[in-house]
C-alpha cells in the first residue's frame, strides 16, 4: 500500500527531469518583443540612385520676398518639429533638426526632409509640409543609427497629408540600389539626397506596391508608420494587413484612449482583425522610446471559414501599461456589453459595427478571460457562461 | 532586472513541471511557460512586488495553455519569430505515474501539481485556483486516493 510520502516522492521522480528548454536570453527577448514587434529600422549610409528630379523649379522675381518665405518656412517646421517633439514618448530627441536635407516644390505646397543624427547614435528623420493653403505640419519618425539590416530598405514609410497628397520617404540598405516606380505619373515629383529618396504626389496616383527599391516592392512587410501618428497612413497599413478574402471588411471600432496607443478593429463576415500602433516605452529604466512604434496586426475566427459568432475574442494587454484589452465579436444590432470579471469589476466595452471592446485597467492576467459577458440586442439579452451565449428575452 | 534573472534560474524547471502536470501536452506547455515568464519579465517591475512571482507565471501558463480561444487565435496570429527550442522529447511522460496523473479529473490534476511539484501552500493553491483552502485538501485528497489505486493496480497487475 502506498503512503502519501512514497505518491509524493513518485510523482516528483516522475518529473524531475522535466526541464524548460527556454533559457533567459530567449524569454527575454521574447518579451521585449512583446514590446516591439515591429521596429522602425534606420541608418545605413548609403547612396540611392536618382529615380527623376522632377522637382519644380520656383524662381521668384522677388528676392526678398522669397527670402522671407523661405525664413517663415523655416521658422514654421521648426514650431512643427518642437510640437512633434514635445508630443512623442522619447527624451533623447535633439531640440532642433538643423538645415533640410532636401525639398520639394508642387504649386504653392512645398515638402521638406531633415535627418540629423546627434550623439546617441539615435536618427531622426523629420519631414514638413506647407500646403497651398499656407498650414504646415511635421512628423517624426526616428531609430538607433547603428542598427543595419541585413536586407531590403533602412526605412519606407508614408505621409497623407491633408490636402489628399502623399509621400513616400525611402532609404535602401545598399547604395547601388535603385528606387523604381511602375507608371511614373507627371504630378508624383521626387528628389533624392543623402541617400533618401522622397516621392510626393496625390494619393491616388502614388501607390507604394508600384515602388521597387532595394530589390523589393513596397510591400506591407517594408512599410512603417512614423513616430508621429497619422491617422490615415495607420488605416492604409492596417488594411494591408488584412487577410486576402473577397468578402468585404468594415471598420467596426477606431479606439483611441491614449496618445500613445491607437487600435482599429475591422470586421468582416468571417474574421475580425484588430490592427495596433503603439509608442511603448523600450527601455523602461529611463521611460524611453528607442525605435519608434510598435506596429502589430492579429486576426480571429473560425479556420473553416464559417460565420463568425459571439464567443470568438481576443485579449492582450497594453505596452504602455498594465491595461488590458478584450475584444470580441458582437451581434451587428448589439447595444451594450458588460464584462463581469473574475475580481469583481464589471466593466462596460464599446460597442460598434458587430464588435465590442473593452480597456480593463490594472488587469492581471492570471485571472484570465472574462467569467461572464452580457450582450444586450433590442430584442435579446445574450449571456456567456463559458461555454457559449445563452439568449433570453429582453425585457 | 537580475532578480528577475534570479527567479527565472531558480524556477522555471518548477513551473514547467507544475504546468506539465497539469496540462500534459508538452510542446504546448514549454511555450505557456516560456510565454508566461515573458510576460513576467514585461512587466517585471511591477510583478517584483507580488507576493508569489511564481505563482503568477504558473497561472498565466495555465492559462495559456488550457485557453482554447487563444489556441484558435495562434492559427491566424503572425508566427512568433523566436520560438523556444524543443526537447528531444516532445510527447508527455508516458509511464504509469503520467498516466496516472493524466486520468484525474482536471481540477485534481491541477492541485497535485501545485502542492507537490510547485510546493506550493494549500492556502497559495487555493488562491491560484480561485478555490477554498477546504477544496484544495479535499481536491488533494481524492487526487491521492485515485493514484493510490490506480498504481496498486498496475503494480498487482506487473506481479501476476
Amino acid at each position: 500500500m502506498l503512503t502519501e510520502d512514497d505518491l509524493n516522492t513518485l510523482i516528483r521522480r516522475e518529473y524531475a527531469d522535466a526541464e524548460l528548454p527556454a533559457i533567459l536570453a530567449q524569454v527575454e527577448l521574447r518579451g521585449r518583443r512583446r514590446r516591439r514587434r515591429v521596429r522602425t529600422v534606420l541608418s545605413v549610409s548609403v547612396a540611392l540612385l536618382v529615380l527623376t528630379v522632377a522637382t519644380s523649379a520656383v524662381v521668384a522675381a522677388d528676392r526678398i520676398q522669397q527670402a522671407r518665405q523661405v525664413a517663415a518656412l523655416d521658422r514654421a517646421c521648426r514650431s512643427a518639429y518642437a510640437g512633434e517633439r514635445a508630443r512623442l514618448h522619447m527624451s533623447g530627441l535633439p531640440d532642433g533638426v538643423g538645415r533640410p536635407l532636401l525639398e520639394l516644390r508642387s504649386g504653392e505646397a512645398t515638402f521638406r526632409m531633415y535627418s540629423t543624427a546627434p550623439p546617441g547614435h539615435l536618427q531622426i528623420v523629420f519631414d514638413c509640409v506647407r500646403l497651398a493653403d499656407g498650414s504646415v505640419s511635421g512628423r517624426i519618425t526616428y531609430s538607433p543609427g547603428d542598427t543595419r539590416p541585413l536586407t531590403g530598405l533602412s526605412i519606407a514609410y508614408e505621409d497623407y497629408l491633408p490636402d489628399g497628397s502623399k509621400a513616400i520617404v525611402i532609404r535602401a540598405r545598399d547604395p547601388k540600389d535603385q528606387v523604381t516606380v511602375a507608371g511614373t505619373r507627371p504630378e508624383v515629383v521626387s528628389a533624392s539626397a543623402g541617400g533618401f529618396t522622397v516621392l510626393w504626389g496625390p494619393a491616388n496616383a502614388l501607390n507604394a506596391e508600384d515602388v521597387r527599391a532595394g530589390g523589393k516592392s513596397l510591400d506591407h512587410d517594408e512599410i512603417t508608420l512614423t513616430g508621429s501618428f497619422q491617422e490615415a497612413a495607420f488605416d492604409a497599413y492596417c488594411r494591408r494587413s488584412l487577410p486576402a478574402r473577397a468578402e468585404p471588411f468594415w471598420t467596426a471600432l477606431t479606439l483611441r484612449t491614449s496618445p500613445f496607443e491607437a487600435k482599429n478593429v475591422y470586421r468582416s463576415r468571417t474574421v475580425f482583425s484588430v490592427c495596433t500602433w503603439e509608442m511603448a516605452d523600450d527601455d523602461i529604466r529611463v521611460r524611453r522610446n528607442w525605435f519608434g512604434p510598435s506596429i502589430k496586426s492579429s486576426v480571429s475566427g473560425p479556420t473553416d471559414g464559417s460565420e463568425l459568432e459571439m464567443g470568438v475574442a481576443q485579449g492582450g494587454n497594453r505596452m504602455i501599461d498594465d491595461a488590458w484589452w478584450w475584444i470580441g465579436v458582437a451581434p451587428l444590432d448589439a447595444e451594450d456589453v458588460h464584462l463581469h470579471l473574475a475580481d469583481g469589476r464589471v466593466v462596460q466595452a464599446q460597442v460598434s459595427g458587430g464588435m465590442y471592446a473593452a480597456l480593463i485597467p490594472a488587469f492581471d492576467e492570471s485571472q484570465g478571460p472574462p467569467p461572464k459577458i452580457v450582450i444586450t440586442t433590442p430584442t435579446t439579452v445574450y449571456t456567456s457562461t463559458g461555454k457559449g451565449f445563452h439568449p433570453t428575452p429582453r425585457r | 532586472m537580475d532578480d528577475f534573472a534570479e527567479i527565472f534560474d531558480a524556477r522555471r524547471d518548477v513551473a514547467f513541471r507544475a504546468v506539465l502536470a497539469a496540462v500534459g501536452d508538452r510542446p504546448a506547455v514549454e511555450d505557456a511557460v516560456a510565454e508566461a515568464f515573458a510576460r513576467a519579465y514585461q512587466r517585471w517591475p511591477s510583478l517584483r512586488e507580488h507576493p508569489h512571482p511564481l505563482a503568477w507565471v504558473i497561472k498565466v501558463a495555465l492559462n495559456i495553455a488550457r485557453s482554447g480561444w487563444r489556441r484558435r487565435r495562434r492559427e491566424f496570429l503572425t508566427p512568433d519569430p523566436a520560438p523556444g527550442p524543443t526537447g528531444p522529447d516532445e510527447g508527455p511522460p508516458d509511464d504509469r505515474v503520467a498516466e496516472a496523473l493524466k486520468a484525474l479529473p482536471r481540477r485534481q490534476r491541477e492541485v497535485v501539481a501545485l502542492r507537490i511539484l510547485a510546493d506550493l501552500s494549500a492556502e497559495e493553491t487555493g488562491r491560484l485556483l480561485g478555490i477554498a483552502t477546504a477544496t484544495v485538501h479535499v481536491h488533494l485528497h481524492r487526487a491521492l486516493q485515485s493514484l493510490r489505486e490506480a498504481l496498486s493496480t498496475v503494480e498487482a497487475e506487473a506481479e501476476c
